[in-house]
């Protein structure tokens, strides 16, 4: 299956509008092959309808789109190739797992044998052999998603689209399907867009991250550089949570959480007095909450390095390395 | 409970029920014994066996059946066009629509009789258009015959079908239209796999009532067809008012009516009537996102055939009106000079106002009888456990799907020792049979939308049952009872089956008379009462409009 998912998406600048509302506003990205790419944003921000564009259900009003230099702004939806997981699964109702996963196949005019042998590869994929008969209503959500995910990637797509896959799945549940998600990523080296309003999934799961907001691209990059190097407060806030400080020399500083330290007397280092107004204990980490100069601060340790004799109202010193500040 | 409802709710329904007991099943029971001879204790079936083995019989059956068959077969074809044009048409346009397949539903059959025969016979308006074009040298017989059955009694059915389907075509998830798409389905292989068999359970239901509706008709292969088409109402009709031969038309009864039956207990099984009339309440699919699509030439089709059915719905009524205001004493379209004689000729002549009179006594007492029995059942009904609950609403429906000409037999038989026909009173009472039902389920439907907590709202504030009653039940469900009342209106201001019965020369009906004047020849005044009729359904359906336009407001209607 492998090299059939290899390939790049290009998008050049995409506009898109519903009456008279900017959805996408000047696209530019390019997804390469293999890559795990999540377009991150809360909703309204464009993401679902990006996706939509890609996968051909909706057309751009301007800009262009191509997977290895092949434009698809003319191409109906039925010949683009492009695997779809829909947020709601979208799974057949009428037909068995073994009937929806097969569909994409008979759309192709395949044989029946060949159809038989890729389906039976698809189930053992995502371990829904023993369910191949049933239908969905009569599955979990869980294995709903996995048909879903076993009916896209069984056509052998040019590009996998998620929207939003595990937004109706419990807590726990979701973790075991995003190792799974992961792991299925890595096994069959797709390109993979996944659309996500949920920061800590997007992180998990991607090599890249697409931050939009209001139908543009806030900022594009690797987890790691979207979290230590955000571009604007809006990106500092919306992956893990984050300080913004007024100093008393009137100088701003950005300032993460867990980049404090905390120490009961004055030194001559970098530091903040805070009034701690509650501390929460979190299991593996404290998060404390204070005041410093009418503002809000946020600080997290792990629990085992806080002094278990600090208290609420108590007076501590938070300080903090230069290196740690974020330069927004 | 918080309070004990279930004394009252027996009250509630025991008038309908004895009424319904008494003026319908006992009677119909009755007569269908007939069938089995004069002593029970040795009940003979030489009715059924003569049924069996007379070959003419035999055709008949065959006959109702074939014909309901095609009939259903048709509806469905031409649903579809239209479904798919409701559904994509704009919110305004789709009003505007479901409007032009609910004024024909609602108008009098006679109404639209008349108004086919006008288009459709040999020196009819079709006819006249298709000479004129030059394509045919000689007028061809579309009535009269197999094809004016057809025509006249899907026009009549097919919104039996249309409902329901538009139903279950708006439930389909449009994302499942989108993975199809998605996985390289071509728009013909989409519908063939998609499209089709979601909206199977809807389109069978829609089915099930045309057919069962079919085998029993009367008015329309009556008047549309010729004697080859004699269906099984009509030999009813025979045995009982030429022949004399009751038990042989007893024993026929037993047939249609066991039939029906059959169909009936399948439909309730799997989906349940009461679902039909509120059939637009259902929930459409949450995100019904809309593609903005280039015009394909399969959507052309589609919206073009669409378009065709429109114009099959509504034609008759529409060409009804300037029809109506020629000057000519020959029907003619379109008039060459307009007038109003037509109308006048019915205000000034006494036999059709004394049949408008009449009409309205019936209809009236048919409003007095059925609605508040009919409302106060659905009340009681409402506060049943289920299971009891769906008996009684089995026993409160059947006189919608117990083919009419059966009732109007049984009461007849009943009625005529008494001399009790020359009242339209006792036309009214019989109506209530028929329009009781028609209040027991809107009534029904707005009490289910009615918010259970306002009621235990009011409770908690101290009310008790009647307060509660009187002060928050009846205010919201006053929209169902208005529309109850406007079908019970409709019911009996167009019944003509059990009129032919019941009524004599002195209390006799509008519809009656008119049917008597098609059947023989049709007057342009009874062109001209049509128009008036079409005119009072449109009035009615705006009252109803009216009332229901909270409800309309839903969004997903």
């Amino acid at each position: 299956m492998t090299q059939t998912f290899k390939n790049t998406l290009t998008i050049k600048n995409l506009e898109k509008s519903f009456n008279d509302v900017m959805a996408l506003n000047d696209i530019s990205l390019e997804v390469q092959e293999g890559e795990f790419c999540s377009l991150l944003g809360a909703s309204g921000s464009g993401k679902t309808t990006l996706l939509r564009v890609i996968a051909g259900f909706e057309s751009p009003d301007k800009g262009s789109l191509e997977i290895n230099g092949r434009n698809l702004n003319s191409l109906p939806i039925a010949n683009r190739n492009i695997g779809m997981v829909f947020q709601n699964y979208a799974l057949f109702p009428h037909m068995s797992v073994r009937e929806n996963v097969a569909f994409g196949l008979e759309m192709q005019k395949l044989k029946k044998i060949d159809i038989n042998t890729r389906v039976n590869e698809a189930l053992k994929l995502v371990d829904l052999r023993n369910e191949a008969t049933r239908f969905p209503n009569q599955l979990s959500g869980g294995q709903q998603q996995r048909v879903a995910l076993a009916r896209a990637i069984v056509i052998k797509p040019s590009l996998l689209l998620m929207d939003e896959p595990l937004g109706a799945l419990d807590k726990n549940l979701r973790k075991e399907m995003q190792a799974q998600i992961k792991e299925l990523h890595k096994n069959i080296n797709a390109t993979i867009i996944y659309v996500t309003h949920d920061q800590e999934e997007a992180m998990y799961l991607s090599d890249r991250i697409v931050l939009l907001d209001q139908g543009k691209i806030i900022q594009s990059g690797t987890c790691k550089e979207l979290y230590s190097s955000p571009k604007n407060r809006m990106v500092a806030n919306f992956l893990g949570e984050c300080n913004f400080i007024k100093l008393e020399d009137g100088r701003n500083i950005t300032i993460r959480p867990e980049s404090f330290a905390v120490l009961d007397r004055k030194t001559s280092e970098n530091g903040i007095e805070v009034t701690i107004k509650d501390l929460v204990f979190l299991g593996s980490y404290t998060k404390l909450i204070g005041s410093y100069n009418q503002q809000e601060i946020t600080a997290t340790f792990r629990s085992s390095d806080l002094n278990p004799n600090i208290r609420k109202l108590d007076k501590v010193h938070l300080i903090f390395n230069k290196e740690c500040l974020i330069n927004l | 409970m918080y309070i004990k409802t279930s004394k009252w709710s027996w009250l509630a329904v025991t008038p309908m029920m004895i009424f319904l007991l008494g003026i319908f099943v006992w009677p119909v029971f009755s007569f269908l014994m007939l069938s089995f001879g004069d002593s029970l204790s040795a009940p003979s079936f030489v009715h059924y066996q003569k049924i069996i083995t007379t070959p003419i019989y035999r055709q008949i059956i065959f006959n109702t059946f074939n014909i309901a068959l095609l009939v259903t077969i048709f509806s469905v074809i031409f649903s579809y066009p239209i479904v798919y044009l409701l559904a994509n048409v704009s919110k305004r346009m789709r009003k505007f629509l479901f409007i032009l397949v609910l004024l024909p539903f609602w108008t009098s059959a006679l109404v639209r009789t008349t108004a086919w025969i006008v288009i459709l016979q040999r020196k009819g308006i079709l006819n006249e258009m298709l000479l004129f074009t030059g394509i045919f040298n000689e007028p061809i017989s579309f009535i009269y015959n197999f094809s004016g059955v057809l025509i006249g009694m899907t026009h009549v059915l097919m919104p039996f079908v249309i409902f329901p389907l538009y139903a279950a075509y708006k439930n389909i998830d449009y994302s499942l239209i989108e993975a199809a798409e998605s996985l390289g389905s071509k728009s013909y292989q989409t519908v063939k796999r998609l499209i089709i068999p979601l909206t199977m359970p809807g389109v069978i239901a829609g089915s099930i009532i045309v057919f069962m509706s079919a085998i029993g008709y009367y008015i329309t292969p009556a008047l549309m067809g010729g004697p080859k088409q004699t269906m099984i109402a009509m030999l009813i009709e025979n045995n009982i008012n030429r022949t004399l031969n009751w038990e042989l038309a007893a024993a026929l009864s037993s047939v249609l009516l066991f039939s029906t039956l059959i169909l009936f207990i399948i439909f309730q099984k799997y989906f349940g009537f009461d679902n039909l009339l509120s059939s637009n309440s259902q929930k459409g699919s949450s995100q019904f996102y809309k593609r903005k699509e280039k015009f394909s030439p399969s959507k052309i089709t589609m919206y073009f055939l669409g378009g065709l059915v429109c114009v099959f719905l509504i034609a008759p009524i529409v060409i009804v009106f300037p029809m109506s205001l020629s000057a000519s004493p020959f029907l003619e379209f379109p008039p060459q000079e307009y007038s109003l004689r037509w109308y006048e000729s019915f205000f000034s002549d006494n036999r059709w106002l004394r049949g408008l009179w009449n009409s309205l006594i019936a209809a009236a007492v048919t409003i007095a009888i059925s609605l508040p029995i009919g409302t106060l059942a659905a009340v009681g009904v409402n506060e049943m456990k289920r299971k009891t609950r769906l008996w009684l609403e089995t026993l409160f429906i059947l006189p919608m799907v117990i083919p009419v000409i059966i009732f109007a037999i049984s009461l007849f038989y009943f009625i005529a020792p008494l001399r009790l026909n020359n009242s339209a009173v006792t036309l009214g009472i019989a109506h209530s049979v028929l329009a009781m039902p028609f209040v027991f389920l809107t009534v029904s439907a707005s009490l289910k939308n009615f918010n259970k907590n306002l009621e235990l709202a009011a409770y908690s504030l101290g009310a008790s049952w009647k307060t509660m009653f009187w002060r928050i039940m009846l205010p919201s469900i006053t929209p169902g009872i208005i529309a109850g009342a406007i079908f019970a209106f409709i019911q009996s201001f167009d019944d003509v089956i059990l009129a032919l019965f019941l009524t004599n020369i002195k209390s006799r009906t509008l519809p009656r008379i008119m049917f008597e004047g098609v059947a023989h020849e049709i007057d342009p005044t009874i062109v001209a009462i049509s128009g008036l009729l079409i005119t009072l359904t449109v009035l009615l359906f705006a009252i109803n409009a009216l009332f229901a336009s909270e409800r309309e407001n839903d969004p997903n209607i």
